[in-house]
């Protein structure tokens, strides 16, 4: 890649806004934390644009750098005021969004804040539909590797859940 | 609810709302151990060069003579290139990217390998200076304390000696214990952080 563009740039991660929104909801419990990260990761992304090849589908390598980003990413110690140009990430209610679906989403993230940052990974890569394999090629470990983990990860996810008085 | 039941909410979970940074010059970053790493290193350069240049207006404060004054700025270039070095060489390890690309496990052992090789090349660093700071500390006992002018270890007592080594013994020892703790408190940490998640990783 010869030159990057900013405005290129901002234009291919635009149809995949909501895996980093999503990404940065697993892995901080509060708006602002999640904002950070969200921004972050954009960050990162623009670094490392450069590197990206498109011997993969951008889809995958930004799977990648979101993941590594969060699992690297340190909460701020002190909050910083950040600039006024930078909109919060934010969802707003949809007619499909039923007050089970909202209240189930509500128990899962509550649950999934207390599993560790690989833990998270993986509940993260299964949801987005990816295989095993792919989950281990993604974290550098073995298929079943990925396999045992998941069925550990959901088990405590489970147990989180049931813990929180919601039926599982 | 079931596992089906979560993966139906995550799907049905609207983003479509969800706003990237008009301006990616804008946002203020950034939170990743090595970035931290890289402002404390960057904080710690001005003030080893503040520290340098203070150092070089001792013979000057403390009214050396010019034949301690040639020796004081012959040790003190050795010390200025020493630290010139190890800082240049710090700086640029730094300024390599985090292979964030990489899958997560490489990526992990990527940044615990270059926090844990920052963190032993300025244990070096550290005491690459440390033969300096015995030398001056032996020098202002020399003369500050034992009172003697003229250097001629003959003049020196058995008292003399076994205070000298005290000196250095202590010096070691202390810069020893100052750099560990300094390594630890402000690389460490997040050296050993990295090293949990990695274990997290292992089968």
């Amino acid at each position: 890649m010869a030159q990057k563009s900013e405005a290129a740039f901002l234009a291919k991660i635009e149809n995949h806004k909501g895996i980093l929104y999503k990404v940065s909801k697993i892995y901080m419990d509060n708006a602002e934390d999640q904002e950070d990260l969200f921004q972050e990761i954009v960050l990162q992304l623009w670094k490392s644009y450069d590197s990206f090849r498109g011997e993969s589908q951008f889809s995958t390598w930004m799977y990648r750098v979101a993941v590594n980003t969060s699992i690297l990413y340190l909460k701020k110690e002190k909050r910083k005021v950040t600039t006024s140009q930078i909109t919060t990430p934010e969802v707003k209610d949809t007619t499909e969004n039923t007050e089970e679906k909202e209240l189930q989403l509500t128990h899962f993230y509550k649950a999934v804040h207390q599993l560790n940052k690989i833990d998270k990974a993986i509940i993260f890569y299964q949801l987005e539909g990816f295989s095993h394999k792919e989950i281990g090629l993604n974290l550098g470990i073995s298929e079943g590797n990925a396999r045992v983990k998941l069925k550990r990860a959901k088990d405590k996810l489970k147990e989180l859940i049931r813990n929180q008085g919601y039926g599982f | 609810m079931d596992f089906k039941d979560i993966q139906s909410a995550w799907d049905k979970d609207d983003t479509k709302n969800v706003e990237l940074p008009k301006n990616l010059d804008k946002i203020q970053s950034a939170n990743t151990p090595l970035d931290k790493i890289k402002r404390n290193l960057k904080k710690e350069l001005w003030f080893q060069v503040l520290s340098i240049l203070v150092l070089g207006f001792i013979p000057v404060i403390y009214r050396y003579e010019n034949t301690l004054t040639n020796v004081f700025y012959l040790m003190y270039s050795l010390f200025t290139g020493i630290s010139i070095y190890y800082l240049t060489k710090l700086h640029i390890f730094l300024k390599r990217l985090n292979s964030v690309t990489l899958n997560t496990r490489d990526n992990l052992y990527d940044t615990y390998y270059d926090v844990r090789l920052n963190m032993e090349l300025y244990k070096t660093f550290g005491f690459a200076l440390t033969p300096f700071l015995i030398l001056f500390l032996l020098g202002h006992f020399y003369k500050n304390v034992f009172g003697l002018t003229v250097l001629d270890l003959h003049q020196l007592s058995q008292l003399h000696i076994t205070i000298m080594f005290i000196v250095v013994a202590s010096t070691i020892i202390l810069m020893g214990v100052i750099l560990e703790w300094w390594v630890h408190a402000f690389y460490g940490k997040y050296a050993k952080e990295i090293r949990a998640i990695i274990d997290d990783l292992k089968e």
